[in-house]
């Protein structure tokens, strides 16, 4: 298993690179000059060659690539070409928004989504069946940043009960969460619609195999049945979606945090992209390659713990 | 052989189960009546479609409804009609008096608990034994069963099995809380021939040591004539003929018994020896009706080469033609001096 887990490991190192060493030329040879977008109207041809000259853009580009490559191994991801903070001090202060909200869209939409699939599922066709449908129908419809001010005008306008705008301060709880419910409400719900009708379609489909006709026949209840029978198997099918919407969520999350004024990961990479900040954007590609890695091998051991047909060997 | 003049355990009446589909009502069982006696193997034959799972399902009380529904008839057990039970009063019965096993071993086991879990689930909640004792008579179930190293057996998976040895694991389940009643759905259809004898084998054997009333249901009337006692022939939701099994093997009543007969090929040494002219193999002319639109009459009137016009008329009732051999044809005692 160890061995997997350093294989893997390996594979997401190697996938890091490609990403990182095809970011590193396409944005070079795409996206716009960053002494223009630094220097903006005042810029003159001279002005803007000694800016390059001290950022080290005027170099060829294999030349950037190896100082780069060799920065990175050192665990130097440079600094930034708009303010001239190290990078990683850029990405490490906005990290903690971004999981924070990730990890609490995904927690509500695992605790409200999974029940309500159950229940839907158990409860076919029946009007709390149509409920539900109805409502989750609605939530996959509705795009995030509708969801936000959705519940900004009802939390913050309405009842006064949240702060509307910014992430809080890192290192006092309360105050962080605060500033989290609202944005972690928005992705959580959108996330529950997603769920619950995953957790529903599967949850009869288990339903309709034989293995539960044997289980009745065995004279199992009900509750048995769904508890030790269901709940377990379709945790596989459930655990699969929650790892693609976790790196999907990551992703995406400049919609919410937009909303809600919240720094992170999101808007931190479209603020570099906009700039042309080559060496912002290169980081936080890094963080976003080596999440998506960490998450998909998470999710592969959650597999082989749920599922005794599942082996890495 | 046990006594098969024993008093019945399992009286089914009249039972009736439809299913509502779209092209229309289909009465899947329509009117069964037949009687499972102590210690005794009754075969059910017919062919796909004739009702013979549905009768099994509706005894356990497991149809799935919507879409089908057990309309009307009674099915008594040592007295109590199982129809009459609330849903907790079946599920003490299910897998405890009465169990059931099916046809599909590769996927009638759950595929992520272990054997052991599967077993000891009945045992627990049947029998009130504590995890280790259940664990403990798994077991003992798996090495009655004929499964080899069954202390390491039990903690394995299905996955990790071939499909006799399922199957073998179904019987195990089946048989742990020692039920009054086997109701055993095709068990062997799915398996290789040589497993199906194995496991035909088994089944007879454990039969006759524990005693077990056991409903077999199959579509092979060489199964039936190596296991059961007496048969019940089924076809489009009704039974038409049942007998003792030497009774219907030498003296088939109904039309419909006597193609199913003459549908098994034989291995005479004879013919094949000598290259003689092989007889050609009777089938049963025409289709299966659809269950939807019957024939007003007896059902396999169309189908059947005795059919007169009160057949086409009339059903036919279920009538006893002989001490113990009751079959429902209106040309049946005609055809039977014709036999004679």
């Amino acid at each position: 298993m160890s061995r997997v887990i350093v294989a893997r490991i390996v594979f997401m190192l190697a996938a890091i690179f490609v990403v990182l060493t095809a970011l590193f030329f396409g944005i070079r040879l795409g996206v716009g000059d960053p002494t223009i977008a630094i220097q903006g109207t005042y810029a003159t041809a001279e002005s803007m060659q000694a800016l390059r000259e001290a950022l080290g853009l005027d170099k060829p580009l294999w030349e950037q690539y190896l100082i780069y490559m060799a920065g990175l191994l050192r665990g130097d991801l440079g600094v930034s070409l708009q303010n001239g903070q190290p990078v990683l001090t850029q990405i490490l202060a906005v990290v903690p928004y971004t999981l924070d909200l990730t990890v609490v869209g995904l927690l509500i939409g695992v605790v409200l989504g999974v029940p309500l699939g159950f229940v839907a599922a158990v409860r076919r066709n029946t009007k709390l069946d149509h409920v539900i449908r109805v409502m989750t129908l609605s939530g996959v419809s509705v795009p995030p940043f509708i969801m936000g001010y959705f519940l900004i005008i009802i939390f913050v306008i309405g009842l006064g009960l949240f702060p509307v705008a910014g992430g809080g301060e890192l290192d006092e709880p309360l105050s962080r969460m605060r500033y989290l419910f609202l944005p972690g409400l928005s992705l959580g719900l959108i996330m529950t619609s997603y769920i619950t009708r995953l957790a529903r379609t599967t949850v009869l489909e288990i339903l309709s195999k034989d293995f539960i006709r044997t289980a009745k026949a065995k004279g199992l209840d009900q509750r048995t049945i769904l508890v030790h029978h269901v709940l377990r198997l379709s945790l596989v099918t459930i655990v699969t979606l929650v790892g693609l919407y976790a790196t999907i969520t990551i992703g995406s999350s400049v919609v919410i945090e937009t909303v809600f004024s919240r720094p992170g990961v999101g808007r931190l990479i479209v603020g570099a992209v906009a700039q042309s900040d080559y060496m912002v954007v290169q980081g936080t590609i890094i963080f976003y390659a080596a999440f998506v890695g960490i998450v998909n091998l998470l999710v592969d051991l959650t597999y082989t713990i749920i599922d005794p047909r599942i082996r890495y060997e | 052989m046990s006594d098969i003049s024993a008093a019945p355990i399992l009286e089914v009446e009249n039972l009736r189960t439809h299913f509502t589909t779209r092209a229309g009502l289909v009465p899947a069982v329509d009117g069964v009546s037949c009687t499972l006696r102590r210690g005794e193997v009754l075969g059910v034959v017919g062919e796909s479609g004739c009702g013979k799972s549905v009768t099994a399902l509706s005894i356990l009380r497991l149809i799935p409804d919507p879409p089908g529904r057990i309309v009307g008839g009674e099915i008594r057990f040592r007295g109590t009609n199982l129809l009459d039970l609330t849903e907790e009063q079946m599920r003490s019965i299910r897998g405890n008096e009465i169990s059931m096993i099916f046809q599909e071993p590769m996927t009638s086991l759950h595929p992520i608990m272990t054997i052991g879990s599967q077993l000891t689930e009945t045992l627990m909640l049947h029998r009130g034994l504590s995890a280790s004792g259940a664990w403990d008579r798994a077991v003992e179930m798996l090495r009655l069963v004929r499964i080899p190293e069954p202390e390491r057996r039990v903690s394995e998976y299905p996955h990790q099995m071939s499909g006799g040895m399922r199957q073998r694991v179904m019987i195990a389940m089946a048989l742990s809380c020692d039920p009054k009643i086997l109701i055993a759905d095709e068990p062997t259809t799915a398996l290789d021939v040589t497993i199906q004898a194995q496991i035909l084998t088994l089944m007879r054997e454990l039969q006759e040591k524990l005693g077990t009333a056991t409903m077999l249901i199959t579509h092979d009337m060489g199964v039936v004539a190596e296991t059961a006692h007496r048969v019940a022939v089924m076809y489009a939701g009704k039974i038409v003929e049942e007998a003792s099994v030497q009774d219907l093997f030498a003296a088939p009543c109904h039309p419909y018994t006597r193609g199913l007969l003459a549908s098994i090929p034989r291995l005479e040494a004879s013919s094949v020896a000598a290259g003689a002219e092989r007889a050609r193999l009777k089938e049963i002319p025409g289709l299966v009706p659809s269950l939807v639109n019957l024939p007003r009459g007896c059902a396999f009137a169309p189908r059947c080469t005795y059919a007169s016009e009160r057949c086409r008329r009339e059903q036919p009732v279920l009538e006893a033609i002989r001490p113990d051999h009751r079959t429902a044809c209106w040309e049946a005692s005609q055809l039977a001096t014709e036999a004679a």
